[in-house]
């Protein structure tokens, strides 16, 4: 006779045990792509007959064994353009959302220990920045600064500072009342030793998995304001670049906009496939959908 | 319901004035004074100081403020710096064009999402749920504009199937050649929505069906279908309709990119114009205008949300 209640339980074990191996192969797909694109795109130099930049062969040119994704309009190999452009995508849309996670955090932190009036004032000035579509955001910040890789970076770090700071502020304001923070008070910490010793180390957690969620957003972002021309300005090459110059080729070169669309789409994938596993293994709840509201 | 409008009314109106003062502060940081920027870059030197002036611009910074706001709440939003035409009037000639593109792209992903959405929380474990959350997965990941190139590729470059570039033609008027011309900038943008409505629409039902009204519906023997259409979804669709009105109040303010691709004159394509020419009156009003709309919106959606679900007026308090 088998009882009925451990096999619940057991079998209730195994779908986490599951959902955990699903979230670790998650996350090492992602993890294993991100690597790769990394490590093809510095190798490129070495690997590619030519550079980003050298103008070889035919204009336009179908894919072949020379150059595997074609070329392009002055006849650059697409393939050596879509990996350095890949290279700067993610260098700018990573430290964007990691200088988002600083700011972002350390308002939240802040706002949500002390309370009160700077509270409520950081709560309404990041309601202004959700009142808006991040992709306008960043268009009109980008247009007053100029364009340009550094204030893509900065625009986008701005765009994303709202998610860090409400998480960081929820996470406070259930930490405060917990009795090792009391504890700390009660010992003589300040505030600043409060939140900086115990209140910050304990709530990282979810901000480390919103800057993936955060990295992926930003990769999005990154690529539409290059397909506008407002990030990496030519010759240099970027993916929403690419996208861009190819929609004046449709007729003549359809391969063009098939393999830069298809590694900002590996890209955003990628990334989102880390958060959604880490998130799970944090919290076992699935991140609410963020990424890509109001990038249209 | 009056208390849950008013403390709502309050936290809206603090939001406005900041967004404000933000919008305001755009052209203080554009390069040059912010009287040539007004002026444009033609204008004479007169032109200019009749602006510096008109702006109050040797005034205190909240003089120069409150001017501001006094001419955008009598409804002057300036004149374009390109043109010279009133930026309110370039605004609302968008305004139609906008709407139309919204509202089929936020209907059309509705009816890709509910649907799916359906499929995948009633048999989680079935092929057709991994496909739909695989869609879901790269539907999230794909860029807008990417899409809308391949879609011009596919139907209108290679198959002679839809126009380009995308018109606004009112629907009214000619319904044929207007849903014509909406197809392909509708569907770019509904692809990403029904992404996103499937996702929330699963995850509301599956927990709606856990929930324990379900278990006693189906303890009172009500047939199954009416357990999950009467029961499971008409709860699940409250966080649903959320979703919906978040993206259409997004929409309302202009689909940049995807305007862009189509060359769709909507609200989205007169700001990325207007941002490239550096016309800073024309940006200013036109992200005031999306701020405005897309806040009104946010706040109908909330008092919708709380006329339809009680609890919300208590606990959000």
């Amino acid at each position: 006779m088998t009882d009925p209640t451990a096999s619940r339980i057991s079998s209730r074990m195994a779908a986490r045990l599951l959902s955990g191996v699903r979230s670790a192969r998650a996350i090492s797909a992602g993890a294993a792509f991100l690597i790769v694109v990394l490590v093809l795109s510095v190798l490129a130099p070495v690997i590619l007959p030519s550079g980003p930049l050298d103008q070889t062969g035919a204009q336009l040119a179908a894919p072949s064994l020379a150059h595997l994704f074609g070329t392009d309009e002055l006849g650059r190999d697409i393939l050596a353009r879509c990996l350095v452009g890949a290279r700067s995508t993610l260098l700018v849309a990573v430290v964007a959302a990691a200088s988002a996670s600083v700011v972002g955090t350390a308002v939240g932190v802040v706002a949500g220990y002390l309370g009160g009036w700077i509270d409520a004032l950081a709560m309404r000035v990041i309601d202004v920045l959700l009142a808006l579509p991040s992709i306008l955001i960043a268009l009109v910040i980008v247009a007053l600064l100029g364009p340009s890789s550094t204030n893509v970076v900065i625009a986008i770090a701005i765009v994303e500072v709202p998610a860090f700071a409400r998480l960081a502020r929820a996470s406070t304001m259930s930490l405060t009342q917990r009795p090792f923070v009391e504890a700390a008070r009660a010992s003589g910490y300040g505030r600043m030793a409060t939140m900086w010793r115990a209140i910050l180390p304990n709530a990282l957690s979810p901000v480390a998995v919103q800057l993936i969620v955060a990295s992926a957003s930003a990769i999005l972002v990154v690529a539409a304001l290059s397909f506008l021309g407002l990030g990496e300005q030519p010759p240099a090459p970027s993916l929403g670049g690419m996208l861009k110059s190819s929609q004046l080729y449709l007729g003549h070169a359809p391969w063009y906009p098939v393999f830069p669309g298809v590694l900002v789409t590996a890209l955003v994938a990628a990334f989102s496939a880390i958060g959604t596993g880490l998130a799970r293994l944090v919290s076992d709840h699935r991140p609410a959908v963020t990424a890509a509201v109001g990038q249209s | 319901m009056t208390g849950y409008v008013l403390r709502r009314l309050a936290q809206f109106i603090p939001v406005l004035f900041l967004a404000s003062i933000a919008v305001w502060a755009i052209i203080y940081a554009a390069p040059g004074s912010p009287a040539l920027a007004y002026a444009g870059e033609n204008a004479t030197d007169e032109q200019v100081a009749a602006i510096s002036r008109q702006m109050g611009l040797d005034q205190p910074i909240y003089v120069q403020y409150l001017r501001w706001l006094g001419h955008l709440l009598a409804g002057d939003l300036g004149h374009s710096a390109i043109s010279g035409l009133p930026v309110g009037g370039l605004l609302l000639d968008r305004i139609p064009a906008t709407i139309w593109l919204g509202f089929a792209a936020v209907l059309l992903g509705t009816l890709i999402g509910l649907p799916l959405g359906a499929a995948q929380a009633l048999r989680p474990r079935s092929a057709t749920a991994r496909i739909v959350g695989l869609y879901q997965s790269i539907g999230l990941a794909l860029p807008t504009f990417w899409v809308g190139l391949l879609l011009a590729l596919g139907l209108s470059v290679s198959l002679h199937l839809l126009p380009i570039p995308a018109q606004y033609i009112p629907p009214w008027s000619a319904p044929g050649m207007s849903l014509r011309h909406i197809a392909m900038p509708a569907l770019t943008i509904a692809i990403l929505v029904g992404a996103i409505v499937s996702r929330f629409f699963a995850t509301a039902l599956g927990e709606s069906l856990q929930a324990d009204f379900i278990r006693l519906a189906r303890s009172k023997g009500a047939p199954e279908r009416s357990v999950v259409v009467r029961h499971g979804a008409r709860n699940a669709l409250l966080p649903t309709v959320t979703v919906i009105g978040l993206q259409l109040g997004s929409l309302f303010g202009g689909a940049v990119v995807t305007e862009v691709v189509f060359n769709y004159p909507g609200m989205g394509r007169l700001l990325f114009n207007a941002v490239v020419a550096r016309d800073y009156p024309l940006v200013q009003g036109a992200v005031m205008f999306i701020v405005v709309v897309f806040l009104v919106l946010n706040l109908l959606v909330d008092l919708l949300y709380a006329r339809l679900d009680p609890r919300v007026r208590v606990e959000r308090g």
